[in-house]
């Protein structure tokens, strides 16, 4: 999984282009999110890695229209999905159609598994009434497939499990139970939001192993969105990296790790903390100086700008950069990429 | 019609093991209303298919017979009508104006609050303040001003006293709607593609049981309080047709001479209040989950 291999050329399953979200706040109106261009195929991985507030969840939101409406927020750009065949635009089509792929064609995971279940209801009363409604079995022919989703997913007992109520479960079951339900239609794109954040490291693991493995078996795309870049080595074919809300760095997973070009990126893999115990024990971590700008007051030129090591007066703070390709599948956002590239040569 | 006060107390299956169950009946006045309640429903129910006599057939031999005579055990009114198979007629009225009441202001008490609490935005403001404007009134001048306009019957009383006791409910419902809709669970609800109706029906009402059903405890004591008060000032259910509050009326003035044709009606009204009052405290105690280490 952490080699990209190419793709046969079928339509991605999701293509998004100039992706902007805008949201009108008491302070005028806020880019939160622009110029997000991606493609995902069949079976691809693809990780959103950034800071808190980079815009990652929100984007992810955008996707299938969980926004607020109107007058609190404006999407703009495009985000097309092939299912069945057809390519349907979700920014666009009507609030009937974008039920209808809710939950059908694409669907999402959230970050909390203890909330995101209601209550009141059984796992598998859950997970049927969503087959129900998209595909239309009838009620005990639903069950029986919520039972083979449970067991899917790997919950030992799947019958009784299915009559289980949420708070009978642990965050990690239950977080397989989201799983379950949101693949419970055969979607052709999952969209992880930080599933595995609320969860310990053992659990996390069992969950990305278990994603790892539908998407073996079903040809799944996922969108993971993640700040764990463990979790990021560990599941993606591609990684987009975002920072004040747009992509700074897209690359294979392998080239971003082992050449990262953009600055931020660069002090991301740098500041995540290591389990040995070399010389560099006892130094403090290093860590990107500053923090995120506020979205309504960007700096002028890269919004990096300001913490960056690289910064080059005159150059940086002139205009804003563009995302441009450096090789192969490879694009990155900066000024000076070519010098940085050049210097790593060196090294 | 008993079980529409106790049903949603526990979670529908394991029913034993509902800690919310087990906490109500912990609850020993809440326990004792219950039972109160249910042996009178079960009395009016049944109760006047066993007396020998009508409510209405007068007998002028008999009139203002105490109570604990030999054929009429609560005595006899004025007219020489059977207190008893009056008060157990009474009781059917007033207790189904009760729960008439309780379920016509729910249905629109629900209604309200959910479509102001869902939707919200200008169309929810102007529900809630529609509310706020109803509660403005003493709920016995708006009883007492509309009865004097219509025509008195135990339907037109029903409708009369939902129409001003469906507010509590409609906001009840409004903050729990509004709170719930932000839920995960009905966020995620909507990303798997479920329609509002759904939404609201499946993910947000179920979750809301326990203050609705609080409410609508008390809406009963409260309904059986305004039946009898307006009957009693004469607005209400009409004569000869029996109910607790007429009966009242009826004893106003012997009550130097035959106090216990108040007393006995007075008794029955009281009781019913207070143990639906008591249910309500038992319901509030058990379906609040903070209860729980208590």
């Amino acid at each position: 999984m952490s080699t990209a291999e190419p793709k046969p050329a079928a339509p991605p399953v999701l293509q998004v282009s100039d992706l902007e979200i805008t949201f009108n706040t008491r302070a005028g109106p806020v880019r939160a999110v622009r110029d997000v261009n991606f493609q995902i195929a069949k079976g691809e991985t693809l990780a959103i890695v950034g800071e808190s507030g980079s815009g990652k969840s929100v984007t992810s939101l955008a996707m299938l229209r969980l926004l607020p409406g109107a007058p609190f927020c404006k999407v703009s750009g495009q985000v097309l999905l092939s299912h069945e065949g057809r390519q349907t635009d979700l920014v666009t089509c009507s609030a009937d159609d974008m039920r209808a792929i809710r939950g059908r064609h694409a669907s999402i995971v959230f970050q909390e598994p203890m909330t995101s279940l209601n209550p009141v209801h059984t796992a598998g009363t859950q997970i049927a009434e969503s087959i129900r409604r998209h595909i239309g079995l009838g009620q005990r022919a639903a069950m029986e497939r919520a039972i083979e989703l449970l067991d899917l997913v790997g919950i030992p007992d799947p019958r009784r499990r299915a009559a289980s109520f949420p708070h009978e479960m642990s965050g990690g079951m239950r977080q397989r139970v989201m799983i379950a339900l949101a693949l419970a239609c055969d979607p052709s794109l999952l969209i992880a939001d930080e599933p595995t954040t609320a969860l310990d490291v053992t659990i996390q693991a069992q969950i990305i192993e278990l994603m790892k493995d539908i998407q073996a078996r079903t040809d799944l795309a996922i969108i993971f969105i993640t700040h764990n870049l463990g979790v990021v080595a560990d599941v993606a074919d591609k990684v987009m990296v975002m920072y004040a809300g747009s992509p700074v760095e897209t690359a294979p997973v392998a080239d971003l790790f082992e050449r990262p070009l953009m600055p931020y990126t660069r002090g991301l893999l740098q500041s995540v903390p290591r389990i040995t115990f070399s010389a560099s024990r006892g130094q403090p971590l290093p860590a990107i100086r500053g923090t995120v700008p506020s979205p309504l007051a960007l700096p002028q030129g890269c919004s990096f700008g300001p913490r960056c090591d690289w910064f080059l007066s005159g150059t940086c703070d002139a205009d804003t950069p563009l995302l441009q390709p450096v090789q192969r599948g490879h694009d990155v956002r900066c000024h000076r990429c070519e010098t940085i590239l050049k210097e790593l040569a060196i090294q | 019609m008993s079980n529409a006060t106790l049903a949603p107390a526990a979670p529908r299956i394991r029913l034993f093991q509902s800690p919310a169950l087990r906490r109500f009946l912990r609850h020993r006045l809440a326990v004792i209303g219950t039972i109160t309640i249910l042996t009178m429903v079960l009395l009016v129910v049944i109760g006047p298919w066993l007396m020998p006599f009508e409510p209405t057939s007068t007998n002028i031999r008999n009139r203002f017979l105490p109570p604990f005579d030999s054929t009429h055990l609560l005595g006899t009114d004025p007219l020489g009508r059977d207190t008893l198979t009056r008060l157990l007629h009474a009781g059917r009225i007033s207790l189904a104006v009760g729960f008439a009441v309780m379920i016509l202001s729910m249905a629109i008490g629900i209604f309200v609050g959910t479509v102001a609490g869902f939707y919200g935005g200008a169309l929810g403001a102007a529900l809630m303040r529609f509310v706020d404007a109803m509660l403005c009134f003493p709920p016995i001048f708006l009883l007492l001003a509309i009865s004097a306009l219509i025509n008195p019957s135990v339907i037109s009383i029903i409708i009369l006293i939902s129409a001003a006791s469906w507010m509590e409910i409609a906001r009840v419902v409004e903050a729990q709607v509004r709170s719930l809709k932000e839920r995960d669970y009905t966020v995620a609800a909507e990303a798997l593609g479920a329609r509002d109706r759904r939404i609201i029906l499946r993910e947000i009402l179920p979750n809301a049981v326990a203050p609705i059903v609080v409410a609508a405890t008390l809406n009963v004591a409260n309904a059986i309080l305004a039946e009898s008060y307006i009957s009693f000032l004469g607005f209400g259910v009409q004569p000869p047709t029996p109910s607790w509050g007429n009966m009242l009326q009826d004893a106003q003035g012997y009550l130097r001479s035959a106090p216990w044709l108040a007393i006995i009606p007075g008794i029955a009204i009281t009781l019913a209040v207070t143990s639906f009052n008591f249910i309500g405290d038992g319901l509030r105690d058990a379906l609040d989950p903070r209860m729980e280490n208590r």
